[in-house]
């Protein structure tokens, strides 16, 4: 089966910050993303859980977008421009997808 | 003095506040109880529908007064005025930085609505009925403070509009449109346009219930403060505990006057001190983790969460409301 080359952009942010990221996912313009709530983990300020934590400040959320090598360029700068100063964790893979033109 | 002491012991031995020191209890020996996410945002709207119709049914009874005008813009120069006085003490006790103490300060001029949900429980047991419209009166409390604590720790807002000038839209959203906001004001209004009609078609929803469920969700939030307390140890050093204790008393003596001149009854005056004590750990967390993210949200949290709202809901509340009954006489 024939595939075709994207990336994939997965960004872990808070739940407040949320809206921002995926303002600047409209913007490019990429054809969609999906968000997914974070349960629990680990990170430099020791262990959370969704359940255990009271308000959106400190839930985090995962936010999963394919898209092609030219919108993955764009969006990139414009989201650490965004997610800078918070925490969080963008990565950009490599994908390969079976309808291309759906992104 | 003994009158306080009553009032504490009356308000301590009922069963909300009971539930939340056995959740705070249960959390601080290591047990791992806690409601599911949407359990406790559901019980928390159902608190918030619930007080906000029964404080619209009463306004239209009541009426528009002036002294409903009067609270109103007293709530708003409280909030706006706490986080400065905040501030100042902050900066003089303890060595955060000026943007960690712009961040903690809003928090104590917001209001927490679950603190102002038990002590209306509270007041009203003990014989106070308090204005239908404090409801509004917390409402308009929850947004000044945020917008002052930008104004003192402005340069770094400055710069987080440069990086990001959609930046406000998110912030603005989450200032006055959060839940608490939407569903406390909705359910005041339309509570206001069908009065005692309304209030016969859903007493049986939001009247009977209502104390039971607040024992659950003041468990739960029991459990959450005692993880906040946990946290505090770890980051607060001894003044800033002392400032999370001490400065509810110093908001709510800041109110008192403002609810004598706006004429309050008893049960007002202790609603309206309540609210100037509370320090908001729901909306303002949110809406600083967008605007000074830099802040710390382990300071801001462990200290109105894990100090100020044990605080108040064990302490602080009876003793506002003795204060209010000795000065009003009521």
């Amino acid at each position: 089966m024939k595939t075709h080359a994207k990336k994939q952009m997965t960004v872990i942010c808070e739940v407040p910050v949320m809206h921002r990221i995926t303002r600047v996912l409209d913007k490019v313009p990429v054809t969609g993303y999906t968000i997914f709530p974070a349960l629990s983990g680990r990170g430099s300020e020791g262990t959370w859980d969704r359940d255990r934590i009271i308000g959106d400040a400190g839930r985090m959320v995962m936010i999963v977008s394919v898209m092609s090598v030219e919108q993955a360029d764009i969006a990139i700068d414009r989201i650490y421009e965004a997610l800078e100063p918070q925490m969080g964790i963008i990565t950009v893979a490599d994908v390969d997808v079976l309808r291309p033109e759906r992104f | 003095m003994e009158a306080i002491l009553q009032l504490a012991a009356a308000n301590i031995l009922s069963p909300p506040v009971l539930f939340f020191i056995l959740g705070f209890a249960g959390s601080i020996a290591g047990s791992q109880l806690t409601l599911p996410e949407a359990v406790a945002k559901t019980l928390s709207i159902y608190l918030m529908l619930a007080i906000g119709f029964k404080g619209g049914v009463a306004l239209a009874a009541e009426g528009l007064t002036l002294a409903l005008m009067l609270a109103l813009l007293a709530g708003i120069i409280l909030s706006a005025l706490i986080p400065l006085v905040a501030f100042f003490i902050l900066q003089r006790i303890s060595k955060l930085p000026r943007i960690d103490a712009a961040a903690a300060a809003a928090h104590y001029g917001s209001i927490s609505i679950v603190t102002f949900v038990a002590a209306t429980q509270a007041v009203r047991s003990i014989g106070l009925e308090p204005e239908g419209f404090m409801v509004a009166v917390a409402a308009a409390m929850e947004t000044p403070a945020i917008l002052v604590a930008l104004f003192l720790a402005r340069s770094a807002a400055k710069q987080r509009k440069a990086a990001d000038p959609d930046a406000g839209e998110g912030l603005l959203q989450e200032v006055f449109l959060n839940s608490s906001v939407v569903v406390l004001m909705g359910a005041f209004v339309i509570g206001a346009v069908t009065g005692t009609e309304g209030m016969a078609a859903i007493e049986g929803f939001i009247v009977v219930p209502f104390t039971g469920v607040l024992c659950l969700f003041l468990l739960d939030m029991g459990a959450v403060a005692g993880r906040g307390m946990a946290q505090a140890r770890k980051v607060l050093d001894a003044r800033l505990v002392g400032f999370g204790l001490f400065m509810p008393f110093i908001g709510a003596a800041m109110a008192l006057p403002f609810a004598l001149i706006a004429g309050l009854s008893p049960g007002g005056v202790a609603l309206l001190m309540t609210l100037a004590a509370s320090a908001s750990y729901i909306a303002v967390p949110a809406a600083m983790r967008l605007a000074l993210p830099e802040a710390r949200p382990s300071i801001y949290l462990s200290l109105s969460l894990g100090v100020t709202f044990p605080m108040n809901l064990t302490i602080g509340i009876p003793a506002y409301a003795a204060v209010a009954r000795l000065v009003t006489g009521g």
